[in-house]
């Protein structure tokens, strides 16, 4: 049962406040819906019409560049590498920040400033740099075109995540888990089954802005599997868009079609955010 | 305390292990393959195995898709897989992977345009190919980029690398405009572009290489035998017309040739962009962009020229393209030798050039394109040595060429004058 | 069973994975800086010759210091607009604004779209020849505020900060936004009760509940800003715009280290000696943030 937050009683001049803030916040976004609109309307232009005419509506509807960019023999491989890469990539970081991130902020011991810094520093290196000894490991251990293998290195990249986490568990009272444990709950247990759903806003939060990353991400698929058998849809759309000023309609197109699964994650992931609000309210 | 050991142990452990079994894995594959190639390579008593290739950018992917076709018509037993590594890392990529022993067969460099080649062959990285490629195709400015201490590395490609000005042919129409024969026409004719409300040359202030593409061509018809010089080293890089013609640059930055507020233009992209969709009457760059601007708007009727000096005299400023090398350590030197004479031949190279869509180099090979085909005649058989080349081939340190990468946009950003750039570069010149 | 080591079990396989696949190659990175090196043959020892380079080379620390201040002030404006700007967002959203769902999808949606097509954008907007900001000037009869805007040291800067507020904002609305939803509703609904105006619930009770959770967002933020390298090297190009205006860092670092802008060719040892010293002044400055914040934190 949802407890609607609106029905509280506002004063007349707080709802102003609200109306006010909320239009100039819609004018605003009047950015991006301009910005995606050109977009998608760039999408469907010609060669010819793109270029003359960025703005406008299209002189002729056509669809192209789509076709162009979805011509690709392997298309469904591409799109195949990328979901699976994406969803064990994710899944793997969030799993192991969370026990990590619950390992460091639940339990005392000596050290355990210097891990939360640890954990911290992997995002302070460039990963420009940090790509070459990474292409040497992954050969070493036989897994360099191979998305397992990038899929690992997705999974250990857990910086971010672990440090909003550990962040998040110092907030959960204690008393939740003294309770558990007197009842005989194993440590893993009360991790999964107590402080797991607790987190959801967060780890929904987290594992949208991860995915995001990792969907979009070339770079490093670019270099580590390089491969066409292993290539991703993204690596695959950015040639063209790495191409901007050659493939300017495809780059729009190759755009829109890899901004669609991620439109559809983040509605299926801000329900859960907000999900966890309701789950987190039967506490007590 | 005791944690700390715990950890510190099983990290230590699972690095070992990661290592161990990475030579496990390793040893095991290459034996695998090794395998399977040795039962074909009985079977079929031909060239056989498994090439990798890397190349260094998008745009050569289906040139270079099109070969291995016609390579393996001719070598079907041979498996041809190629990397396409993208951006500015790719050589320190490639060294990686080469230095690791897990290097491609066959990989692209810039041949001695840069000094990457150069370095690879004093770490006996390139095979030497002198004796093994018929090289009977390539002439003299081809081969250069091949040839380090009298021996050859690598197969060029016979696309014509040079820089051309575009113009807008309908706008040239519409306004009465003819193709300069002078360099003074084509100054007047920038003014009579700007004055009719027009940008003359659509040019980026930040990026490097877009300024190097129009200075080159405008240093080349200012001074003829200046140019001509530089082929041989007899006259300096950082001599009077060089700074002359970066001097003529300021000047028509200053009259609003490139622009109003052309330091604006972030990169070659918005460059190319001002040109095609007609903002700007003309675009002065590399003779590769013709394919990105045909591709970007297929509308715009356009046609390429190369400066005339006072004399009327035009040429056109570059070499050949550098193409493949292949790494000393190929466990395939059959095969990737087999490539590469495959590569040096006519029809390889007709192909590339073709699907490029680029200015040919040979007499042998006729570019696929109009404006390929526009450029070179313009160039009229005169070629030109890079002034940039220079700063790779002739600095007693390898540093002039760095000096220049970092400093050339701060004269056009009024950082350092003309006189303070030639200063520095002449330091480290012989 | 020892109880002392349960977080071993829990610490152990993240610990693992992140120190194979992320710091491995860090130690690697450190290892290089100590050596001049292009990245094949070779490996020249150079001791602290690389460190020392940076710090006094007449020509390179003053492009270093330069990057630096610039990412200096960038944090600046991270501390003081960029994270309040997403804070308020975040609380916007939080008390349901108006149409905060729709609102909510538009502030993060910028963030998703990849940074090829935000530079196209602002070719679109900015671009003194082809952009519709200058020729809308001209249009009104405003010419003389026409420019180069990119291209400008004085504006260059300012747009930055303006186009990440749009695009790269979102994450960390996303992220307050969430810390938020954690905060016992209870909590806020006897606040009600006791007639707190919104004013007083939000400096009383939201900002100091959401702090600890919210130091994460700041430290995560920091490092970012230290890290900065897309937007500026589309925006200006790997030159760091017109006199340095858009340089920072790791743009530094990625023109040195594949640019051949030191010496004829890639210097990845050098290269990798800038990402140390990098790494150190992130390492020092979160260090102290960290004891900040954490002020903050036990106060409540």
């Amino acid at each position: 049962m949802k407890k609607e937050k609106n029905t509280e009683i506002l004063s007349p001049g707080a709802r102003v406040v609200r109306w006010v803030l909320s239009i100039i916040l819609m004018i605003y976004t009047g950015i991006t819906i301009f910005a995606l609109s050109i977009t998608v309307m760039d999408s469907l232009k010609s060669k010819g019409d793109i270029v003359t005419n960025f703005v406008g509506f299209p002189k002729q509807l056509t669809m192209e560049s789509y076709f162009r960019v979805l011509k690709e023999a392997n298309l469904l491989l591409y799109l195949k590498n990328s979901v699976v890469l994406t969803v064990g990539g994710t899944l793997g970081c969030i799993l192991l920040a969370g026990l990590t991130a619950y390992g460091i902020s639940r339990f005392d011991f000596k050290g355990k400033n210097f891990l939360s810094g640890y954990f911290l520093m992997g995002m302070m290196v460039p990963v420009q740099v940090s790509v070459l000894p990474l292409f040497l490991i992954l050969k070493r251990i036989g897994l360099l075109n191979n998305i397992f293998g990038m899929m690992l290195v997705y999974a250990s990249g857990i910086s971010m995540a672990c440090f909003i986490f550990q962040k998040f568990f110092h907030t959960i009272p204690v008393a939740l888990e003294e309770s558990a444990r007197i009842d005989g709950a194993g440590d893993f247990r009360i991790f999964f089954q107590i402080i797991a759903p607790l987190c959801k806003p967060v780890v929904m939060t987290v594992a949208l802005i991860t995915a995001i990353s990792q969907w979009n991400d070339f770079y490093m698929p670019m270099v580590l599997l390089g491969k066409k058998t292993s290539n991703t849809l993204t690596l695959v759309i950015y040639q063209y868009i790495g191409q901007f000023t050659k493939y300017m309609s495809e780059s729009m197109a190759a755009v829109v079609i890899t901004l669609i699964p991620v439109i559809v994650l983040y509605f299926l992931f801000s329900s859960k955010i907000v999900e966890g609000l309701t789950g987190g309210a039967v506490k007590g | 305390m005791n944690w700390k050991k715990t950890v510190s142990f099983i990290c230590a452990v699972s690095v070992m292990g990661v290592s161990l079994a990475g030579c496990g894995d390793n040893s095991q594959s290459t034996k695998g393959k090794g395998n399977a190639d040795g039962e074909s390579k009985e079977n079929d008593g031909g060239v056989s195995g498994t090439l990798t290739i890397w190349e260094h950018g998008y745009g050569f992917e289906a040139s270079l898709q099109q070969i291995i076709e016609g390579f393996q018509k001719k070598y079907q037993d041979v498996e041809v897989e190629y990397e396409i590594k993208d951006g500015d890392n790719y050589y320190s990529l490639l060294s990686t992977a080469i230095q690791s022993g897990e290097g491609p067969d066959i990989f692209w460099t810039n041949g001695t345009a840069t000094a990457n080649m150069k370095d690879y062959v004093s770490n006996e990285v390139c095979m030497d190919l002198t004796d093994k490629v018929d090289y009977s195709l390539f002439g003299e400015d081809a081969m250069k980029l091949t040839e380090v201490d009298g021996k050859n590395y690598s197969v060029p490609w016979l696309t014509m690398d040079t820089r051309a000005v575009y113009y807008n042919k309908d706008i040239f129409e519409e306004n009465g405009w003819e193709v300069p024969e002078k360099f003074s026409e084509f100054e007047e004719l920038l003014e009579k572009i700007k004055k009719a409300g027009y940008t003359p040359i659509s040019l980026s202030g930040v990026n490097v290489y877009s300024l190097l593409f129009t200075f080159e061509p405008i240093l080349s018809a200012m001074d003829v035998e200046y140019t001509k010089g530089l082929s041989d080293y007899s006259v300096k890089a950082t001599d009077k017309p060089a700074a002359d013609a970066l001097n003529k640059m300021l000047e028509w930055a200053d009259k609003g040739y490139f622009g109003d507020n052309w330091l604006g233009v972030a990169d070659n992209n918005a460059q190319t962009l001002a040109f095609t969709s007609g903002e700007a009457v003309m675009d002065i760059a590399g003779s590769w962009e013709a394919a990105t601007i045909s591709e970007n708007n297929p509308d715009l009727n356009y046609g390429a020229f190369e400066i005339p000096s006072e004399e009327g005299i035009r040429g056109m400023v570059g070499t050949p393209a550098n193409g493949f090398s292949v790494n000393t350590a190929t466990e395939n030197e059959a095969a990737a030798v087999a490539f590469m004479n495959y590569c040096a031949s006519l029809d390889a190279q007709t192909v590339w050039v073709q699907s490029q869509g680029a200015v040919s180099a040979s007499d042998e090979i006729e570019a696929s394109t109009e404006i390929a085909k526009e450029i070179s005649e313009s160039g009229a058989g005169n070629i030109y040595t890079s002034w940039q080349s220079v700063l790779v081939n002739h600095s007693t340190d390898g540093t002039a060429v760095s000096l220049w990468d970092e400093d050339f946009t701060k004269i056009f950003s009024g950082d350092i004058t003309v006189e303070e750039f030639m200063d520095n570069i002449s330091k480290v010149m012989q | 069973m020892n109880k002392r080591h349960k977080q071993v079990k829990f610490i152990l396989p993240g610990f693992i994975f992140y120190t194979c696949f992320i710091i491995l190659p860090i130690i690697y990175v450190f290892y290089l800086s100590f050596f001049q090196w292009s990245g094949l043959g070779e490996m020249k020892f150079n001791g602290i010759q690389n460190f020392v380079t940076i710090f006094t080379d007449e020509r390179f620390s003053p492009v270093f210091f330069n990057a630096l201040w610039n990412n200096i002030k960038y944090l600046l404006c991270v501390w003081l607009i960029i994270t309040p700007f997403q804070y308020l967002m975040a609380y916007l959203f939080f008390i349901k604004i108006p149409a905060y769902k729709y609102l909510k999808f538009m502030i993060f949606m910028p963030y998703v779209i990849s940074t090829t097509i935000i530079s196209f954008f602002a070719t679109l907007i900015f671009n003194p020849n082809i952009g519709f900001l200058n020729k809308f000037l001209e249009a009104v009869g405003l010419e003389h505020l026409q420019g180069a805007w990119f291209g400008d040291p004085n504006w260059a800067f300012k747009l930055m900060i303006l186009l990440i507020l749009w695009q790269g904002a979102g994450s960390g609305v996303m992220i307050f936004y969430s810390n938020f939803m954690d905060i016992s509703k209870d909590v806020m609904e006897a606040s009600r009760i006791d007639g707190c105006t919104e004013w007083q619930r939000f400096t009383r009770i939201l900002v100091p509940l959401s702090l600890p959770s919210c130091a994460s967002v700041i430290t995560m933020s920091t490092i970012w800003a230290l890290a900065l390298f897309d937007l500026p090297f589309i925006l200006g190009g790997a030159k760091g715009g017109v006199s340095g205006s858009l340089d920072f860092v790791n743009l530094v670092f990625y023109r040195y280290t594949f640019g051949s802008a030191l010496n004829g060719k890639s210097e990845i040892g050098f290269g990798a000696s800038i990402c140390v010293v990098m790494f150190a002044v992130m390492l020092i400055i979160t260090t102290i943030q960290n004891k900040v914040l954490k002020k903050f934190e036990y106060d409540n």
